[in-house]
């Protein structure tokens, strides 16, 4: 029989205690769970600290009841970028603790999640012009002018009137 | 930058939720490595209509997904698509197309290397298109159909071209409609193409039709029969072509294969 109840322990220490149903919306520890049979000990998730590992409980417990993904990574995520209202309210954080989720989504294999989080960022790109872009993530324009300026006069039909 | 933007398997995944227009104008032109993710991710590639989509079984669907920045960019292409516009009753007007009503990015549209020109059309792709042609006169009448095909997806520079440079249209033959094939325009085609039906019986029907006429009557002078909006278009697209230097390709290369069937009878 296996256990209802398990125990993890974050990267910086903090035991958390929760539902064998809702740890394993994370196919990882899915599967670490049927390599590992039934285990009294605290499973180790040595790449979340414990903020963020709330966070991902938390949305783990809310989508509990979700069918489970069929493993098809095409079609959910492309249509739409259409992200539900509970969802949204969840991933209303700072840029930091979303990309923690993100990464922590990723590592875990949360499909659902990884879902929500990439369409968040997709919405914060939506419409925004290059410069916008990368003062939004602090990045590094690395093109040479002439780069960019051909990538702009490719594309320049299609930008916004 | 953040360890998330600089993973290569969490970029693609952010893009491909990402709409077209930004993915194509911004994010690949924000530093090398999104657009080198753009540019590498075969997924990407057939999102942006660049690479055909495969059919398979599972994403089978009777109806293909028309790009969304052509039919935008291009109403009157598109403008009889009834996947697209199902409740337009708008008449074909050569004109709605954006490089002429914006005279202002003509340029950026007829530049040799502006994308919309290697662009499928649809996804997944059709191979084909076809020109029917009617016309009628004193002594007769008669038509032609010709159906061009490429095993790489119908390109929008292809389909763009020939509506401009065909040798069959002109001010004076000018195109009354362009059909797309659906299940709904099955006897659309039929019509058009009933002088043609015992030769094409066993030829795959073209994605698109570009249906072409001319009839003149006796008393219909040179400047009656002349279509002045296709003129303008024509115009405006030929000396845009010109002061660019740009030859355009109409078709020409090894990729193509062209057949075509004639017609012509006396009245009796």
């Amino acid at each position: 029989m296996s256990a209802t109840m398990l125990t993890f322990e974050s990267n910086d220490g903090v035991q958390i205690t929760i539902a064998r149903d809702v740890a394993e919306r994370s196919v990882l520890i899915k599967n670490m769970l049927e390599d590992l049979g039934d285990t009294v000990e605290a499973i180790p998730i040595p790449n979340v600290n414990e903020a963020v590992l709330r966070k991902v409980i938390e949305w783990c417990e809310h989508h509990k009841g979700d069918p489970p993904s069929t493993g098809d990574d095409d079609d959910s995520r492309r249509k739409t970028t259409d992200i539900d209202e509970w969802d949204q309210k969840f991933m209303q954080v700072d840029q930091e603790m979303l990309f923690e989720i993100i990464l922590a989504a990723n590592y875990l294999d949360i499909k659902g999640l990884l879902d929500v989080g990439c369409k968040t960022v997709a919405n914060m790109i939506k419409g925004k012009s290059p410069e916008e872009i990368r003062k939004t993530f602090n990045i590094q324009n690395d093109f040479t002018p002439e780069e960019e300026d051909q990538i702009r006069r490719e594309n320049e039909w299609a930008e916004d009137r | 930058m953040d360890q998330v933007l600089s993973l290569p398997e969490l970029l693609e995944p952010i893009f491909l939720s990402l709409d077209l227009r930004t993915l194509l104008t911004s994010a690949q032109r924000v530093c090398t490595q999104w657009r080198s993710i753009v540019r590498g991710s075969s997924s990407l590639q057939e999102k942006l209509f660049f690479k055909p989509r495969a059919i398979t079984k599972r994403h089978y669907s009777p109806e293909p997904i028309f790009n969304p920045l052509l039919t935008t960019a291009f109403p009157a292409i598109f403008h009889a698509n009834k996947a697209i516009s199902p409740h337009s009753d708008q008449e074909f007007n050569i004109a709605d197309l954006g490089l002429i009503t914006h005279p202002a990015k003509r340029t950026a549209y007829l530049r040799p290397e502006a994308s919309w020109r290697t662009m499928l059309i649809q996804q997944p792709p059709t191979s084909s298109f076809g020109i029917v042609q009617h016309h009628g006169g004193q002594l007769g009448y008669g038509g032609s159909y010709e159906i061009m095909k490429t095993e790489g997806g119908l390109r929008m520079q292809a389909l763009f071209e020939a509506l401009f440079f065909h040798q069959d249209i002109d001010a004076f033959n000018c195109p009354d409609g362009i059909i797309w094939w659906s299940e709904r325009a099955v006897p659309k085609f039929g019509r058009l193409l009933e002088p043609f039906a015992e030769e094409v019986k066993k030829v795959e029907q073209p994605g698109v039709l570009v249906h072409v006429s001319f009839f003149a009557t006796c008393t219909s002078t040179e400047s009656e029969l002349e279509d002045e909006d296709y003129r303008d278009v024509l115009k405006a697209v030929q000396t845009g072509y010109r002061g660019l230097g740009l030859e355009p390709k109409v078709l020409a290369g090894p990729e193509w294969e062209r057949q075509m069937w004639e017609y012509s009878r006396t009245w009796d």
